[in-house]
């Protein structure tokens, strides 16, 4: 019996191109959180993040056949959450209230020019969310979502020598993998 | 000085393309900005509540049933008892306020969930079982082979282009499931059929000639190939469904009291007797005479993406898809005509969950006595 909470995102997107129902339930519960938090934060409306979000997922089982993610699963989540918000504030009223924000925000200057910061500031926002999940969530997301390991396997290489210095290691491999990731991360639009 | 309607030119702007590095830039870090704001608190219990309801309504797989029977004897009120827990069921009257009765906990779980699987039946009358596992090759018939790949029939065309003058090669195949089965084939054009529980469809090894014909019986949903060349068109009963290429959903089961054909992409004709045209959203209801009404196709498809969906179904038609599915006997021994079902679970539960989550709607009880569900009041 596969335990899905131990499959890495790429595992678990390969079998959902198979209509995995298992693997989409475990995406979903893995994700919902972190989204739904973070287009909160930018919409500050239950109602529309949860159509929003609702959507998205609805979305992805629908085209779950030919989904082909080329950066992280993380990437493209939250990529489709920008998009499908700021489509969402495209088409509200002129009077919206996010209309008049970008508008005031438009009117002062400082823009982040530079698209590599703007991809790296992003990502430190949304590791900032991951870190602040519940510690089981947060385990599992890490493991899965740096390496392509499984957690059983990372389980084994910690366990092989001492704990101490394995662990260290590990997080120097994870914040290796982690700058490497947030390079990539928003650049590929 | 930017304006709100530039704004949404904008925005609109950011997924499909065009705009300049300075326009990008604006509004990432507007984005940015509000990303990392904590201007209004996030309401846990609404954010969990809501992420409940999304459960329900998106195609994961629900609670097992361990972790159901626990949540219940905490229940003190309908209302929690129907927000909470992972499917959320109406009726379209008041909730009710009794604990819900489990069907089959002492007796063993003889009603099983159907599965993936079919039985294909070749034009010399061969019969081979479909089972979804295990990629392989079944035959190969007048230049097409027929492949076993990912739990799915395929065909595909051994010769390059079409043999458009060979009629005596066609030969047709049928690919049936039985109660309690699904199954997902491509036909020799690329047009991907679904088949629900106790369907058939009958169609030729190579769509040759100015027409592409099928014939089915049960349910099935299709998504057709383009080609403006060869309408496609399909038989069941008494009707007969004449397609350019699109997405589409015909139940035609015999102790149905309607055909009913859904669509949800593209353009259909309906025949019998009379004609129809539908447009994506609408269905055509055939019993002698035609009639066409705005539905929700989601629900309408639900089954092919592993799921019950009923929208204020009455609870005869729902206990004769579950009859089909889940290969059970259906015993009334009360009158349930005027009793409707709002609500969405996934397919691939115990029938004991399905059950008990109709209970909860006050319908109706039920006793599940081997392959046998018999209704109560």
């Amino acid at each position: 019996m596969v335990t899905y909470r131990a499959l890495s995102d790429t595992e678990l997107v390969a079998l959902l191109n198979k209509s995995d129902q298992l693997a989409y339930t475990e995406i979903f519960e893995r994700y919902k959180q972190l989204l739904y938090r973070h287009a909160f934060r930018i919409l500050n409306d239950h109602e529309v993040v949860n159509d929003i979000i609702q959507e998205l997922f609805l979305a992805i089982w629908q085209k779950r056949e030919t989904l082909v993610i080329h950066s992280s699963l993380t990437a493209y989540l939250f990529q489709s959450v920008r998009n499908r918000i700021f489509d969402w504030i495209a088409h509200q009223r002129v009077e919206s209230k996010y209309l008049q924000s970008i508008h005031d925000f438009a009117e002062k200057a400082g823009f982040i020019t530079d698209e590599t910061i703007r991809a790296r500031e992003l990502n430190r926002i949304i590791e900032k969310e991951i870190a602040s999940l519940p510690p089981k969530m947060r385990t599992v997301f890490d493991l899965s979502r740096e390496t392509d390991l499984t957690y059983k396997e990372i389980g084994e290489q910690l366990n092989i020598s001492d704990k101490t210095v394995k662990q260290q290691v590990y997080n120097a491999v994870k914040i290796l993998r982690l700058k490497i990731n947030s390079f990539l991360f928003f650049i590929h639009l | 000085m930017m304006q709100p309607e530039e704004i949404k030119a904008l925005l609109e702007k950011y997924v499909s393309g065009g705009l300049t590095d300075a326009e990008k830039a604006m509004l990432e870090s507007w984005y940015i900005k509000q990303a990392d704001s904590n201007d209004v608190p996030l309401d846990e219990y609404t954010m969990q509540q809501n992420l409940r309801q999304m459960t329900a309504r998106l195609p994961v797989q629900k609670s097992s049933p361990a972790l159901l029977h626990r949540l219940w004897p905490k229940v003190a009120a309908a209302a929690i008892v129907l927000l909470t827990g992972s499917a959320i069921w109406f009726l379209t009257k008041r909730p009710v306020t009794e604990k819900p009765v489990l069907a089959a906990t002492t007796a063993p779980q003889m009603v099983s969930p159907g599965k993936d699987g079919a039985i294909l039946t070749l034009a010399d009358g061969r019969q081979i079982i479909l089972d979804s596992t295990g990629d392989k090759i079944i035959a190969n018939q007048n230049g097409a082979r027929v492949l076993l790949e990912d739990g799915r029939l395929v065909y595909k065309s051994l010769t390059a282009g079409n043999r458009q003058n060979d009629r005596s090669a066609i030969s047709y195949n049928t690919v049936a499931t039985p109660r309690g089965r699904q199954f997902q084939l491509v036909l020799p054009d690329g047009t991907k059929v679904w088949l629900n529980a106790a369907s058939s469809i009958h169609y030729p090894t190579a769509f040759t000639g100015s027409e592409r014909r099928v014939e089915i019986t049960g349910e099935a949903y299709f998504e057709v190939a383009h080609d403006k060349s060869k309408p496609f068109h399909v038989r069941s009963n008494k009707q007969e469904v004449e397609v350019l290429g699109t997405h589409f959903n015909i139940m035609a089961y015999d102790d149905e009291p309607a055909i009913k054909t859904t669509l949800l992409e593209g353009k259909v004709k309906v025949h019998s007797n009379t004609n129809v045209i539908l447009e994506p959203g609408e269905q055509a209801i055939v019993n002698g005479k035609i009639k066409v009404a705005l539905v929700n196709t989601e629900a309408a498809v639900a089954w092919k993406n592993g799921e019950f969906m009923f929208r204020n179904e009455p609870l005869e038609n729902i206990m004769r898809s579950i009859a089909r599915w889940y290969d059970a006997e259906i015993i009334y021994k009360t009158d349930v005509s005027k009793k409707a079902v709002w609500g969405t679970v996934t397919k691939y539960s115990n029938v004991s969950d399905v059950l008990n989550m109709i209970t909860l709607t006050g319908v109706a009880h039920f006793r599940v006595e081997g392959k046998k569900i018999i209704v109560l009041p």
